[in-house]
């Protein structure tokens, strides 16, 4: 399978639909300005399904909650390009400039909007934190917790939204993960503003988004499902610096922007 | 004192001639007393069919017939009491009496003494269990809550055999502990008389990319399910055992979330 092949399935089946964001993702695709390739056969694989099933999804409300969409979240996010990102954001955070970051343990880790639940499972390694996850649809909360209960990871489960996560709390937080393909689809900037409000002094958010570029093969993915959240690095610094955030860490990456913030003592 | 075995009946089964030995016990007898039509009926599974004789107050045999659901048919009376050996299926329990309401049957099927430790109502349905080992009363409790109301969701779905599967997994769930995903299970097992899975060509073919990085998958069974696109889903669980049963349903519930295949009604 080679990127050209899922661009081309991609056009060919956007140009049979009449919708809205069809016109406007062929627009990007014409666009489109690849300046990396990428190599990665489950990222391909996970694309190419994914554009397989684009006339279905883009006529869903929310697509990002569909099955065919987890099937392709869960390939993609098991793909070493995913956890390799992953793992960039956490060294960067961690065991970069701030090497003397400590999550004191009674601190819990939650992960907004899991997805697959690889984010938190790949966290774990790091700390040996009680570990949370976030997520409201009750089927993809299904999905996840059958991934982590067989990784053997003892996980507490919020079945609730965003919004409400405050009221729900029941342990102070240390970490907050917002890094699967389903927070793509909500507004970064409320999610950060939860983590915050959330996170107890000197806790941290994690984060990764999609890049906002001519360049980025998952913009008319997404797009054409109807993300809300993907950014240029100068967006993405504007909203972490209106949180008050300190010990800011943005950093582009292939086709992510992965970021990290501490709140301040 | 609890008489078990009061005499024997010889029998042929008038489907597939198969000759067996049924033993009425007293608590047969007390039954068909009870009963308004003065008989009561002892089923005896038989793959495909089940096989009931009918037995009056004084342990006569009053006939013979074979049935296919028995569960909607018109059968002459409404409890059925299963032989004991059809508990060589299941690992914990040693008994179970099942009384479908509005479906007009109770079945119960007793090694010993039909008494029962674990109690369950809903609606107009009951379910009364004679464990012989449980790790937790609430882990068992928590499934047998969760099965009398999947139980009450199916109930026009259900036949005789589906009915006994969803017993098998129960059986098999007793002493694990509850997990979020396998919320569907029993609905499932007790519908599938009327389900027939449909394979996505596109997510199959996507899924045995990356099936490796899914350990905990049974690899046999999700080779098996993936192969059969247009089958009925009973076809699929009929002969397996009650463990068996359990992880089949488990796979197929993780394919369906993800959309590898979904499960129609008919």
């Amino acid at each position: 399978m080679e990127l050209e092949n899922v661009i081309d399935l991609l056009k060919s089946q956007l140009e049979g639909i009449d919708h809205p964001r069809a016109k406007t993702v062929l627009k990007q695709l014409q666009e489109l300005d690849l300046k990396t390739n990428i190599n990665d056969s489950l990222v391909l694989d996970s694309l190419y399904y994914l554009a397989k099933k684009i006339p279905i999804l883009i006529s869903y409300k929310e697509p990002w909650r569909s099955k065919e969409f987890r099937l392709f979240l869960e390939c993609f996010t098991l793909s070493d390009y995913y956890k390799r990102t992953l793992n960039t954001l956490i060294e960067t955070t961690f065991k970069g400039v701030l090497r003397k970051v400590k999550i004191p343990q009674d601190k819990m880790i939650i992960e907004f909007y899991p997805g697959s639940g690889v984010g938190i499972e790949i966290i774990s390694k790091v700390f040996p934190n009680k570990l949370a996850i976030m997520e409201s649809y009750r089927e993809d909360l299904d999905f996840v917790v059958e991934r982590l209960e067989h990784q053997g990871l003892n996980v507490m489960v919020y079945e609730t939204e965003y919004k409400d996560i405050g009221e729900v709390l029941s342990e102070s937080v240390g970490i907050v993960l917002i890094v699967s393909p389903i927070t793509w689809f909500y507004s970064l900037s409320a999610l950060i503003d939860k983590a915050y409000s959330i996170l107890e002094e000197g806790g941290y958010i994690l984060g990764m988004c999609l890049l906002d570029s001519p360049g980025n093969i998952l913009k008319p993915f997404m797009s054409a499902l109807g993300e809300a959240s993907i950014l240029t690095y100068g967006n993405l610094e504007m909203i972490l610096i209106s949180k008050y955030l300190s010990r800011t860490n943005i950093k582009v990456l292939n086709e992510f922007i992965i970021f990290s913030g501490m709140k301040k003592w | 004192m609890y008489i078990s075995s009061v005499r024997e009946i010889k029998v042929k089964c008038p489907i597939c001639e198969d000759e067996c030995s049924i033993v009425v016990d007293s608590a047969t007898l007390t039954s068909a007393r009870e009963s308004p039509s003065g008989i009561v009926g002892l089923a005896v599974p038989h793959g495909d069919h089940v096989m009931i004789v009918y037995v009056d107050s004084e342990g006569r045999d009053r006939g013979v017939r074979v049935y296919k659901t028995i569960i909607g048919e018109e059968i002459p009376t409404k409890l059925l009491r299963l032989t004991p050996e059809f508990l060589r299926e299941f690992s914990i329990l040693k008994g179970f009496r099942v009384n479908l309401g509005r479906r007009n049957i109770v079945i119960e099927c007793f090694n010993e003494e039909p008494i029962t430790l674990l109690h369950s109502k809903y609606k107009d349905l009951s379910l009364e269990l004679l464990p012989s080992e449980l790790n937790s009363f609430k882990i068992a409790s928590y499934w047998l809550n969760n099965f009398i109301r999947e139980l009450e969701e199916a109930i026009y779905d259900i036949d005789f055999r589906t009915l006994m599967k969803g017993l098998m997994i129960l059986d098999s769930s007793l002493n694990s502990p509850p997990k979020v995903y396998t919320r569907n299970i029993f609905k499932v097992v007790l519908s599938s008389k009327n389900l027939f899975i449909v394979v996505d060509e596109d997510g199959k073919e996507l899924f045995t990319k990356y099936l490796d990085l899914l350990p905990w998958l049974y690899r046999g069974v999700v080779t098996k399910i993936l192969e059969s696109n247009g089958t009925l889903l009973l076809d699929l669980i009929k002969n397996l055992d009650s463990l068996s049963t359990r992880k089949f349903i488990e796979s197929l519930l993780s394919l369906e979330r993800r959309g590898i295949v979904r499960l129609e009604a008919h």
